[in-house]
């Protein structure tokens, strides 16, 4: 199938899926005030770009938390992820933590955190933080595991391929697609704790509008926020998908 | 061909586990000589390759180099081409390049632009490239740095006979310009007495180099008549008796 009839069929079956709840809402086969015409939510969700207040407070709000929490954090996770691939002493060291805290859900410290940092925003971007920081640190160790066994040891040893050379041209552009799809891992999980930290103890926030929204039993509101929510990952992950699609043209992974 | 040697095996045994690599092996290259090592899949020339390389360090025995060759560092073609397929051929090249001496790198300039055309394909990656091109991108890296010993692991392998005939004419008139000592791993007997100096046998079952043949037929192409001449063919008998006398069970 080549790649305008694979577009065509997904834009027909979001066409199709829009007319279907669109028709049933309004002809009430579906609950209307659960299910409203996605027309109307559509028309909400443009209001709502409009409004100075949701984006400031809300839409705002929420990427800030994720922004703050990802240059905290990010770079230490691609720090971390690419020194323990590259030194077993240190990957010794951090191991046991890793694999330890790893399994939990996050969500679960949320409450901690709140005693820890307070309800301020401090609580909520650690917990973002500390969400972010897994899946960038999983993949950039073992993207860098798999760089330093096995041929490419031999090679750089041999040729004696050091300092900016091995860590620019072997480490860093080998882990690009590596770092792209753990940033993919991480921002997804991200856009979640941003959401579940902003449902309770906040002021502000897609997630606190959200809960707003429940309480005043705007579903509109709240469709129209999980939209604009699920239109910025969709942004954030594209980016990143056509990243690794322009990455691996140029080097795809070896057979 | 020099006198004095290179790289000296003394004894040396090298064992994975249980099993017995190389036992008690000796071996002498000697200075600007082409060396090649012929053996049965398995026997080891790898791994006598990498000790060389100091990628591997023998249980028991020593290796000795001479004083050019003693704490310089060497050069490796490897059997597969490794390329690293992020970087482009010039990339890949450039990473591998650490010549600091005075006038090094004419040589290889030659190499890379005029036998092997190479500058032609600077800019791509090596998956745009042909099993062929990538062997030749391989064998280049090898001797960009010029250095004085030169590891090769069946560097012509996987190449039609055209572009194996480029390379092994680019070594051979590499070996008159540059001052080298090259050690070669083949299973190609042929090609063994196209390119090397000496050849020595490296056996499965006693883990061990038989004495080396010196080889009068280097850089001679002319398949026809090397086959017409006794001594040729002699050589050429003796190492298929080898690979026979290898595949029988001890």
């Amino acid at each position: 199938m080549n790649s305008r009839a694979r577009f065509f069929i997904g834009f027909l079956s979001v066409v199709l899926f829009i007319l279907v709840w669109d028709f049933a809402s309004r002809i009430g086969w579906i609950d209307a005030d659960l299910f409203p015409p996605i027309t109307r939510i559509f028309q909400r969700a443009l209001e709502l770009i409009f409004d100075a207040e949701f984006i400031a407070r809300d839409l705002f709000g929420s990427m800030r938390r994720l922004f703050y929490a990802g240059v905290l954090v990010l770079p230490v996770a691609l720090f971390l992820g690419i020194w323990a691939g590259a030194k077993p002493w240190v990957n010794a060291t951090l191991s046991p933590f890793v694999n330890f805290t790893l399994p939990f859900p996050k969500v679960a410290i949320f409450p901690l955190m709140l005693a820890i940092f307070g309800i301020g925003d401090l609580g909520k971007i650690v917990l973002i933080g500390i969400g972010l920081f897994y899946p960038l640190f999983i993949n950039v160790l073992h993207g860098t595991l798999r760089l330093s066994s096995g041929d490419f040891v031999d090679l750089t040893n041999i040729y004696q391929v050091r300092g900016w050379a091995l860590w620019y041209h072997v480490y860093w552009r080998g882990l690009t697609g590596d770092i792209l799809v753990g940033l993919k891992a991480s921002l997804g999980y991200g856009f979640t704790l941003v959401i579940v930290s902003e449902l309770s103890a906040s002021n502000n926030g897609l997630g606190n509008f959200i809960w707003r929204s429940w309480d005043a039993f705007q579903i509109l509101d709240m469709y129209a926020a999980v939209f604009w929510l699920c239109f910025l990952g969709w942004i954030v992950q594209s980016a990143l998908d056509r990243a690794l699609v322009y990455h691996f043209r140029l080097s795809p992974p070896r057979t | 061909m020099a006198n004095s040697p290179a790289v000296v095996f003394k004894d040396v045994t090298l064992r994975y586990g249980q099993t017995t690599v190389l036992d008690r092996l000796n071996l002498s290259v000697e200075t600007g000589e082409v060396f090649g090592i012929l053996g049965c899949v398995g026997a080891g020339k790898t791994r006598l390759l990498r000790l060389m390389a100091g990628l591997e360090q023998p249980e028991s025995g020593t290796i000795d180099f001479s004083p050019e060759i003693r704490g310089q560092p060497v050069s490796y073609i490897f059997q597969q081409d490794l390329l690293v397929p992020w970087l482009t051929v010039g990339e890949n090249l450039r990473l591998c390049k650490r010549v600091k001496r005075e006038n090094a790198g004419q040589i290889s300039d030659w190499l890379i632009c005029k036998q092997l055309g190479l500058d032609l394909i600077e800019g791509k990656m090596p998956y745009q490239l042909s099993g062929g091109m990538r062997k030749k991108v391989n064998f280049a890296r090898g001797f960009i740095n010029e250095d004085r010993l030169i590891l090769m692991d069946e560097p012509f392998g996987a190449l039609d006979p055209a572009q194996k005939r480029d390379i092994q004419q680019g070594f051979l008139l590499l070996t008159q310009k540059v001052e080298m000592t090259a050690v070669l791993v083949t299973h190609d007997i042929r090609e063994a007495l196209l390119v090397c100096d000496r050849i020595a046998f490296l056996s499965a079952k006693t883990k061990r180099l038989n004495e080396g043949v010196v080889n009068p037929f280097r850089g001679r192409f002319d398949v026809n008549e090397l086959f017409g001449e006794p001594q040729y063919r002699e050589i050429f008998q003796a190492a298929l008796d080898f690979y026979d006398d290898e595949r029988r069970l001890p």
